[in-house]
């Protein structure tokens, strides 16, 4: 799901890190108050859950759960993505430090479209709050891996199978993110519904 | 695995001892040098450089070479896919998945010294020092510190649900219990959101003064490191344009 250093030419990463700019500038002005500790401690809980593999044929990928945290944060959500890339790459070394912004905007923009989706889902569609999640699970996935081919294809002809490829693997990972959204979005919603929509 | 960086943040070299808002800044000029390499012989430079910035730093060579080939691994699929698609022939395509792989491989290395030669709280509030938002660095250095806490946690319930007979498969039941976990503890979190607000106003959260301070002034063997830095950047760049027939 990342971009790795190294991949993308300077303009493209510097119109993501530019975009990531402004994006976090205007999210990050409504975090507030008690709201601050609340979405740095979820941001946490979201960079933890990351780490969980689920088998997938015979290899097994990690969740990235971009959906659920639009979701459950809301316009904090896109500080939040920002915040878990800058520690997977300094903890972890994954996906990189000149990318952050491209990736934060790959990952964070379907995030921000997904938490008013879902918003409006649940006020049109009362009831059906959990086939909500699955598709805030498995749109949000579909959309960030649209954004990687479309970033992988500014590099040039040569990486367009690259990015039909990097499409593709999407598909089943799409599902397993569905799958995971709608088991968070029930859990939440029989024991705290408070949650899911709780933040601004 | 989120706490391998603490073993390594002790004074082990001069690396440790610079300025952390010089140190970034120079590290990240760095970066961007090797960003614009579009040549094999100065990505391979780069390598060198950033396996240079490692040893001297003293960091543990077999953590980063096992942390540097993963990422290595995954660049290498451009071998698969350049030879067959780049426009200029099989030749420029394998160039420039050998330029992709080292410059990818060049950058993750210098990640290292950059960031693993302090107590990484101390690098984050450094971006307060560089004029990153206070908002932002106190949001990082919160979920930096909770994210060991939630690591424990996930680890218990993971041994939980195994006692009980829970095995990862590959069906529809894993992903929902994956996903009760994850429900489980984003309410945990939410519970002890209203408790961390009130310790972090007990300890005068909001009043004046900021997290950027407690940075000395800038001394001049610091300054001299950061030119050293920036320096090796602009020769980076010089070398590559050298190797295209610029100059």
């Amino acid at each position: 799901m990342h971009i790795s250093d190294g991949v993308l030419p300077l303009p493209v990463l510097a119109a993501g890190w530019a975009a990531t700019v402004g994006l976090a500038a205007w999210t990050l002005r409504g975090i507030e108050g008690e709201d601050l500790p609340r979405t740095a401690v979820m941001t946490a809980v979201f960079f933890v859950a990351s780490l969980i593999h689920v088998p997938l044929g015979p290899t097994s990928v990690h969740l990235i759960l971009n959906g659920l945290v639009g979701v459950i944060l809301g316009g904090a959500a896109f500080p939040a993505i920002l915040l878990g890339l800058v520690l997977q790459a300094v903890l972890f070394q994954h996906g990189g430090l000149t990318t952050i912004g491209v990736n934060a905007v790959m990952m964070g923009l379907p995030a921000l479209a997904v938490s008013h989706l879902f918003r409006f889902g649940r006020r049109s569609l009362p009831g059906r709050t959990v086939l909500l999640g699955f598709f805030a699970g498995a749109s949000c996935t579909l959309l960030s891996g649209c954004l990687l081919a479309l970033f992988l294809a500014t590099a040039g002809a040569a990486f367009f199978p690259a990015a039909k490829l990097a499409l593709i693997a999407h598909l089943p990972v799409m599902l397993i993110e569905g799958g995971v959204t709608t088991g968070t979005v029930n859990f939440l919603l029989r024991v705290e519904p408070k949650l899911l929509g709780e933040l601004k | 695995m989120t706490t391998d960086h603490l073993l390594y943040g002790a004074e082990r070299s001069s690396l440790h001892r610079m300025d952390e808002r010089l140190k970034l800044t120079g590290f990240a000029l760095l970066l961007i040098a090797m960003s614009l390499l579009q040549t094999p012989v100065a990505a391979l430079a780069a390598c060198g450089l950033a396996a240079g910035a490692v040893v001297f730093a003293r960091l543990p060579v077999v953590l980063v070479l096992r942390r540097t080939g993963g990422v290595a691994l995954f660049l290498s699929t451009f071998f698969l896919i350049l030879p067959f698609s780049h426009p200029g022939g099989s030749r420029a395509g394998v160039q420039e998945a050998l330029v992709i792989v080292l410059k990818g491989i060049a950058m993750v290395l210098t990640i290292f010294p950059m960031f693993w030669t302090a107590p990484l709280h101390r690098s984050l509030k450094a971006l307060a020092g560089l004029r990153l938002p206070q908002r932002l660095v106190t949001l990082l250095l919160l979920t930096f510190r909770y994210v060991q806490t939630y690591e424990m946690r996930l680890a218990q319930l993971r041994i939980s649900l195994q006692a009980r007979g829970f095995r990862f498969r590959r069906n529809l039941e894993t992903l929902r219990m994956i996903g009760g976990v994850v429900g489980l503890l984003l309410l945990r979190s939410f519970e002890q959101t209203e408790r961390i607000y009130q310790a972090m106003l007990c300890r005068g959260y909001g009043k004046k003064g900021g997290i950027a301070e407690g940075f000395p002034p800038v001394s001049i063997s610091d300054g001299c490191r950061f030119a050293f830095l920036f320096l090796l950047s602009l020769l980076l760049v010089a070398f590559d344009l050298h190797l295209r027939g610029w100059g």
